[in-house]
């Protein structure tokens, strides 16, 4: 009834809603060449028949199963009178004519139940459950043909029985294999150990990629008229919220998406043997990750009283021992670095260059240690479907979203970075950074590096905050959640001023004026000289800079 | 704060694909992935496809019992070992690690599996050859193509980007076996192959394939057979899309691959290949202007086919040619009946002829076409 339906609420939107356009039409011809027939349901020969019984080829060159081209060559008869008829008719009469319909479709499935069953079954049909109950019996496999000890399959891709229900799972077709009630265990268990084997090999499971064709079109085969995978909007970016303030919070739309790697090796050793000075300096950095452990500390009495009969006394434990956390390193987990790289057009040629030697230098000093890294660039970008070019975060290296193999494989990315182009939004694309940072880091130590030309841009139109002064809101809100499991570094390549403005903010600025793009020789150095500044504190965010931020 | 270091964490013992990782360690060594033979690196994974897709086959066309699924199912799961430098081990139940490694052996490689209508995997391995001026990159040879893979058109098949996008690439795979056939290139290596082949894809093929050709080759090769509808395609776009003077300079060795006997046998771009040498500037600049009118014609003319008739169905109710192609796209080899109808087969002929008719205006550019 519902397939009968489903036609001639088509057929009277053709006609009298879209008239003027296909695309109702044309959707039902899309739709009836994902029909599959070989392996299918009693429900779906059945729609099939009826919605698109017009479009199919003769039965007999489909290569189906007796059951299904039985079923379908009625149905598919019936449904050429009646589409026929339908065509034109008033619409106080679809509901005589559906009713016909799908009496006659009923009457065509009694016959091909009868062509199964010798007796009849016209009068002991109730209700739908004994009417699929009937088919079921007829489905069954005979006594002693194909039973537990020696169970056989029939060819997989042949035309198969119809099942009863639509279930299509991960598993796909073998629900169809395995009908019988009757299959032992051991025959189940074989069966379901094929099915996770043969999902694991063919399924897909990277979440940063495209749907592939194949599982897309499985998807909509089995739901024709419902809204499919594709539907909706097909670029969602990520919401973002940056606290500008006690009562002020921006918010904005983030997009990202990998950038793609370059197949040139020639080029690629080029660049990492160039930022080779800078690699050995970065080498020598430490990226401490610190676990806080309680420990059980015992009071010590100092004078003439003899501190191991104290336990024999009437003591308060709260004086006798007590637990102060202790903060030691941790080997059994690396920390996080984040590079956040400006790529908008503010910078010039020599800017860029020497922001993809510090970004090769930094991800090639990590490879073979236990840090973790994401890293990627943020600018502006074009995206299909939007008119303004959104924010966009391009991807290096994340260990969920990139195709690079390994820190090194990395730098591929890099290689096509000749320029900047668009806009930076500041304070709204590092708070996006640092949230994917928070998500890969799980507790652990964040170490963010921030390579910019400290040309700050405004992020929220409705802030009357300053760029720079909204990258301030972002960093007190960093510290403030975060605490000491942050540190943050700001690489200023050129700044137009001698100083930042976040020397006392963050931990560290490096500034790079412009003369020293040429010696990479200087540069080495002053990054040698973070490292070591870095390695006297330990590598700890000092909390009396989240102290003076927070005063 | 207080600072005690604890115990040394171990090291796992190094590999040798370390050494190529490390790159700091060692700045003396090669960067890029070490030049390996691909074919000995790869027969393990071959062998196991191989393997793999025997079972499946009997079971998908002849049937077979649960123990055949038992030994399918440990031909996915067991792991196995490459012979690549690190001895890697894989199984096909880990796609994502087995891309990791091929990509490690080589940067051109390239994984696909597909569900077939059984709903098993099936396998492509190819080698890619990117091409960075057109809008296609090049698969260049099918190292293992599963029986069954679903591959609609010949001339292209998806893979998955590095960008996580699905795109279409041309495949010049299905010509390998004819380049090492042409004279001069019996005794050929691989690399020479390839050269061949890119040429080919770069200064030909980029322009004369286009994926929106897709209905009229299904249409040409299951409806009704319309040769010279295809080649009128395929010199129409190269002259539309196709850089002319650059592949004037580019011509050695190229015409040969669409003589009668070589490559790919195509008549009409022969012509084309063999006179370029012999026009003008002037007429070389006519040739997209002409070609773009009698593009026109040829889609017109593919139209009214559309729009033909044909009484189809159980009913024998008259349905243009166009529904029944697109509503059955999935399955083209059941249309074969529709040769039999003199309505489509007249109304083939006159496509045929109004191709061969676009074809020779457009080649009667300057005298040196014949």
């Amino acid at each position: 009834m519902e397939a009968v339906q489903n036609r001639i609420f088509l057929a009277y939107l053709s006609s009298k809603v879209y008239s003027h356009r296909d695309a109702v039409e044309a959707y039902r011809i899309f739709a009836a060449s994902q029909v599959e027939l070989c392996a299918t349901s009693i429900k779906e020969t059945i729609d099939a028949a009826v919605i698109f019984g017009d479009l199919f080829p003769a039965i007999d060159n489909l290569q189906l199963h007796p059951v299904v081209a039985s079923l379908l060559r009625r149905l598919v008869t019936a449904t050429g009178r009646f589409s026929a008829a339908l065509e034109g008719l008033p619409e106080e009469d679809y509901l005589i004519l559906g009713r016909e319909w799908v009496l006659e479709n009923c009457r065509s499935i009694i016959e091909v139940l009868e062509e199964l069953k010798e007796s009849q079954v016209a009068e002991e049909l109730k209700d739908e459950a004994s009417f699929f109950q009937k088919i079921e019996d007829n489905m069954r496999i005979p006594e002693g043909s194909r039973i537990a000890t020696a169970i056989c399959l029939a060819p997989l891709a042949g035309p198969l029985a119809p099942t009863l229900r639509s279930e299509y799972d991960n598993t796909g077709l073998y629900l169809n294999c395995a009908i019988s009630k009757e299959l032992p265990e051991e025959a189940r268990q074989t069966l379901n150990e094929f099915a996770e084997a043969m999902n694991a090999a063919v399924s897909q499971k990277k979440s940063w990629q495209d749907t592939r064709s194949d599982v897309l079109e499985l998807q909509m085969r089995t739901t024709p008229f419902e809204s499919g995978p594709l539907s909706g909007t097909p670029i969602d970016g990520h919401d973002v919220q940056v606290k500008l303030g006690e009562d002020t919070t921006g918010k904005g739309a983030v997009f990202d998406s990998p950038l793609e790697l370059v197949d040139d090796p020639q080029a690629h050793a080029r660049l990492i043997e160039e930022a080779r000075p800078l690699t050995q300096a970065l080498r020598r950095l430490l990226y401490p990750h610190f676990k806080s452990e309680p420990y059980l500390e015992r009071f010590r009495a100092s004078g003439s009283l003899d501190p191991a009969r104290l336990a024999l006394g009437d003591f308060s434990e709260a004086v006798y021992r007590h637990y102060p956390v202790l903060e030691q390193m941790n080997h059994r987990g690396g920390a996080l670095l984040v590079l956040a790289c400006d790529g908008s057009a503010s910078l010039d040629i020599d800017q860029i260059s020497m922001l993809r030697l510090l970004t090769t230098a930094w991800l090639m000093s990590t490879v073979g240690s236990d840090v973790k890294v994401i890293a990627g660039i943020y600018h502006s970008d074009h995206l299909q479907g939007l008119y303004q070019p959104p924010p966009v975060v391009h991807w290096l290296f994340h260990p969920r979203k990139t195709p690079a193999i390994g820190q090194q494989d990395a730098v591929r990315a890099l290689l096509s970075l000749d320029q900047g182009s668009g806009a930076q939004s500041d304070a709204l694309q590092l708070m996006f950074i640092l949230d994917e940072a928070v998500q890969v880091a799980r507790g652990r130590k964040i170490y963010l590096v921030v390579l910019s030309d400290t040309n700050w841009n405004n992020s929220f139109h409705n802030s009357n905050l300053s760029g720079q002064q909204e990258v301030e809101a972002f960093f007190k809100d960093a510290y403030s959640r975060l605490g000491s499991r942050l540190n943050v570094t700001l690489v200023a390549l050129a700044p137009n001023e001698q100083e930042t403005g976040f020397e006392k903010k963050i931990d560290t600025v490096v500034s790079i004026p412009a003369n020293e793009f040429d010696d990479p020789e200087a540069v080495a150095r002053k990054i040698g000289v973070y490292v070591a500044s870095q390695i006297r504190s330990g590598g700890s965010s000092r909390s009396e800079h989240h102290e003076r931020s927070r005063s | 704060m207080n600072v005690s270091p604890t115990s040394k964490s171990v090291k796992p013992q190094p590999t040798p694909w370390d050494e190529w990782d490390a790159g700091c360690d060692s700045y003396g060594g090669e960067m890029h992935p070490p030049l390996l033979d691909i074919h000995t690196a790869l027969a393990p994974l071959l062998k196991r496809l191989e393997e793999y897709d025997k079972v499946r086959l009997v079971l998908e066309k002849e049937g077979g019992s649960l123990a055949m699924l038992d030994s399918l199912k440990q031909l996915l799961s067991e792991s196995f070992r490459l012979d690549d430098p690190g001895r890697s081990e894989v199984s096909l139940s880990s796609p994502q690690e087995l891309r990791r490694l091929l990509s490690r052996i080589s940067w051109t490689l390239r994984l696909e599996i597909r569900r077939t209508r059984s709903c098993m995997a099936s396998y492509l391995l190819c080698r890619v050859s990117e091409d960075y001026w057109g809008e296609y990159s090049l698969v260049v040879e099918d190292l293992y193509l599963s029986p069954g893979y679903p591959i609609q058109d010949e001339r292209f098949v998806r893979l998955m980007t590095y960008s996580g996008k699905e795109a279409y690439h041309i495949r010049l795979s299905q010509l390998r076996s004819g380049v090492m056939k042409l004279s001069g290139y019996e005794k050929a290596s691989s690399v020479e192959v390839d050269s061949l082949l890119h040429r080919l894809g770069r200064h030909v093929f980029q322009a004369a394939w286009h994926e929106d050709q897709r209905l009229a080759f299904a249409a040409a090769s299951h409806l009704v057979p319309l040769p010279s509808f295809c080649n009128a395609i395929e010199l129409l776009y190269l002259s539309l899309g196709g850089d002319l003077c650059e592949l004037r300079a580019h011509l050695g060795g190229l015409a040969e691959c669409f003589a009668p006997v070589g490559v790919y046998p195509q008549p009409a771009l022969h012509r084309l290949i063999t006179g370029l040498p012999g026009l003008t500037g002037a007429e070389l600049a006519d040739f997209p202007k002409r070609a773009t009118e009698l593009y026109g014609r040829l889609s017109k003319a593919f139209a009214m086919f559309l729009q033909c008739q044909v009484p189809w169905g159980l009913c024998n109710h008259p349905v243009p040619v166009w529904k029944i192609l697109y509503g059955n796209f999935s399955r083209l080899s059941a249309l074969e009946e529709l040769r039999q109808y003199p309505e489509l087969v007249d109304a083939a002929s006159e496509l045929e002829a109004e191709a061969i008719a676009v074809t020779e205006e457009l080649l009667t550019v300057g005298t040196l076409f014949g």
